[in-house]
């Protein structure tokens, strides 16, 4: 578990719960190019992001641009796709409308 | 294009710098040289020094005059004190006199005088002798002497008998005066009333020698000068007895007169140093001292607050300075990408325009590109790079080229797309793109479009604004068997095909439906000009400029 609050990240926050056979990342707030790196740092840097599938909570997101879209593409690399847990109106419309519904796959 | 895992947080660390770090050193070295060696002191110092110099001045004469004040009124009080003593010893002098005055009155035993007195001459205080004379009429002659003859009886008898005469008329002592000499005397004399035979008694004190005493230590004249001259004038002719040869007394000073018999004595004192104690008589200058200190303090303070503050604004504006230049250079940067007009293509008007997001520093990955083709025909491309910065904009840069090269070979738009989707990996270079590729048929009316993961386009027939449906494919740089399938439609005479990028609809504190609805009211109504129409939509979904960069392209059939 482990919660950042960088500089220049007070708009989101991010949990990340390694579970078993998953990685469940709990972001809230806004994702976009002044976080992302943030999202990316927390997944890709403390080296949990291993062989077992990443489920992303997104029922908190109030916003995300291409940036933080970019970011859950990268987490999707080993297995193709990603699960979406509960997102949020926004986050539902944005892959929707870019078409990733297969890469990032939204579960309820 | 960097490796996977450290692109995103090191550029963003690297942006981070460019403001804080980038902007502090340069403002420090360039300004401060030139400057410190002649930069005049701030009024508003010189003020706060003024006012310093001036509370000071005025404390210090404050401590001053309450000081001298104080000293008055201690002076005043110990003269006061050494009168109440010197009254206490007048009847000492008196006392002795008297009583035997009165027992030779009584008794009529002239004996009596000196046995009475013989004992206190001996001593030779308050007397150094003493006699008794007999006043009959104007005769005087000394019927007693104790002790040494009294000078008095060398002098002619018109002295003496003046002399005298002055006592026979009062009934109190008679101080009858100076005696000058080797030895100066003070005499005095009481005569009898009731008696038949009229005596008077005489007495001679001497005064100290040069009329100079040493004053006791714990006596009430500790700490001053003092001068006691007979009668009410200080007269050096009648000093008594002083405590220092420098009379008359000078400088602060205060005096009480004493009754003395038929006259007085006049006090004067003088302070011998500070009666208020040194400290309070060096107070002033402390506060002289403390006031200096204290507003060179200020001053100097004010004086290096002032500069911190003109160096702070200085800095302020550098990076304002610096921000622009940067905003600019991005921007440069951007407009070099982009195309700078529109092509010249027959049957049709082309137009665009980009807004460049608010917040925005940095290059964005926002493209927008139209190509003429053989045959009539047109490629028009509207694409977004993920993310910003020079990693965008190069990826930005790469596609639009790779696009014009792929078009020049006759490839359709869902070929370019394919062909696009190998040149862009997300997991090794970060970004990945979204792009709406078509080409227009222009004599006969006709759209095909592909669509990788991008906003559907805009279609105006008429007074209606209606969204084409695409079949919109995975964006660029997401997976390597992406699929994208061409969907073709006609579109009316006159007809204006608008296609841009998510920033002309999209705002953080609204869903992406609301935006785009009121994209859609904005481009209907009724038929206008494409500038005017790009202008008008603009205005309406970006005012002020948007969050994001915005790219629009639109595509006016002229019949």
């Amino acid at each position: 578990m482990a919660e950042l609050d960088e500089e220049g990240s007070a708009n989101v926050s991010i949990d990340v719960t390694p579970d078993q056979d998953e990685i469940v990342v709990t972001v809230g707030g806004e994702l976009d190019i002044s976080t992302a790196g943030v999202l990316e740092e927390a997944i890709f840097f403390d080296g949990r992001h291993d062989a077992r599938r990443m489920v992303f909570d997104l029922s908190d997101v109030d916003f995300m641009d291409s940036s933080g879209i970019a970011v859950l593409l990268r987490a999707a690399a080993p297995t193709g796709w990603v699960e979406i847990r509960r997102p949020s109106t926004v986050v539902r419309l944005v892959v929707e409308a870019t078409g990733l519904a297969d890469v990032l796959r939204i579960s309820e | 294009m960097r490796g996977p895992s450290i692109t995103v947080p090191s550029r963003r660390r690297s942006n981070v710098r460019a403001v804080d770090d980038g902007s502090e050193p340069v403002p420090k070295e360039t300004a401060r040289q030139p400057k410190r060696r002649r930069r005049p002191v701030h009024r508003t110092t010189l003020v706060v020094a003024a006012i310093g110099l001036v509370l000071t001045a005025a404390l210090s004469y404050a401590t001053a005059s309450a000081r001298s004040t104080n000293e008055d009124r201690l002076l005043r009080q110990r003269t006061r004190e050494a009168a109440a003593v010197l009254t206490a010893a007048v009847p000492g002098v008196q006392t002795p006199l008297a009583s035997a005055l009165q027992a030779v009155e009584l008794s009529g035993d002239q004996q009596a005088f000196a046995r009475l007195l013989a004992p206190i001459v001996k001593k030779g205080t308050p007397y150094v002798s003493a006699s008794l004379w007999r006043a009959d009429g104007s005769d005087l002659t000394p019927l007693e002497v104790v002790g040494p003859t009294p000078q008095l009886a060398s002098r002619s008898p018109e002295f003496i008998r003046s002399y005298l005469q002055k006592s026979v008329a009062t009934t109190k002592l008679s101080v009858v005066g100076l005696l000058d000499g080797d030895a100066p005397r003070l005499g005095y004399a009481i005569t009898t009333t009731i008696a038949p035979i009229q005596y008077v008694a005489y007495a001679e004190a001497a005064l100290p020698p040069n009329r100079t005493s040493v004053v006791p230590k714990t006596s009430a004249f500790t700490g001053l000068h003092n001068a006691v001259y007979l009668g009410d004038t200080e007269d050096t002719r009648s000093l008594l007895t002083a405590s220092t040869p420098h009379v008359p007394l000078r400088g602060r000073r205060a005096s009480e007169h004493v009754d003395f018999g038929d006259t007085s004595l006049l006090l004067v004192m003088t302070p011998d140093g500070h009666l208020g104690g040194t400290l309070l008589y060096i107070l002033p200058l402390l506060v002289i001292a403390f006031g200096l200190m204290t507003t060179l303090g200020s001053a100097t303070l004010t004086e290096w607050l002032l500069r911190r503050r003109a160096h702070a604004e200085h800095l302020s504006d550098e990076n304002a300075r610096l921000y622009a230049a940067q905003r600019s250079v991005a921007e440069t940067l951007q407009q070099s990408l982009l195309p700078s007009r529109a092509a010249n293509v027959p049957g049709v008007v082309i137009d665009f325009r980009y807004v460049p997001g608010v917040a925005g520093l940095d290059i964005g990955g926002d493209w927008y590109d139209a190509i003429p083709l053989d045959e009539g025909r047109l490629m028009v491309i509207v694409g977004d790079v993920s993310g910003r910065g020079l990693g965008a904009g190069t990826v930005m840069a790469s596609l639009r080229y790779a696009v014009r090269a792929f078009a020049s070979q006759g490839d359709t738009p869902t070929v370019i797309l394919h062909k696009l989707n190998a040149l862009l990996d997300v997991h090794d270079d970060g970004h990945f793109a979204t792009v709406l590729c078509a080409v227009i048929d222009i004599a006969s009316h006709s759209v095909t479009f592909a669509n990788a993961g991008h906003p559907n386009p805009l279609l105006i027939e008429g007074e209606h604004a209606l969204v084409i449906e695409t079949e919109v494919g995975l964006p660029i740089g997401v997976r390597r068997d992406a699929e994208y399938a061409p969907i073709t439609r006609g579109v009316a005479a006159g007809a204006t095909l608008l296609m841009f990028t998510d920033g002309l609809f999209e705002r953080r504190t609204e869903s992406v439906d609301v935006g785009l609805e009121r994209l859609r009211q904005s481009a209907s109504g009724s038929r206008r000009s494409l500038a005017d129409t790009l202008s008008e939509i603009i205005d309406v979904q970006t005012p002020g400029g948007g969050d994001d960069d915005t790219a629009v392209v639109g595509v006016q059939w002229q019949s």
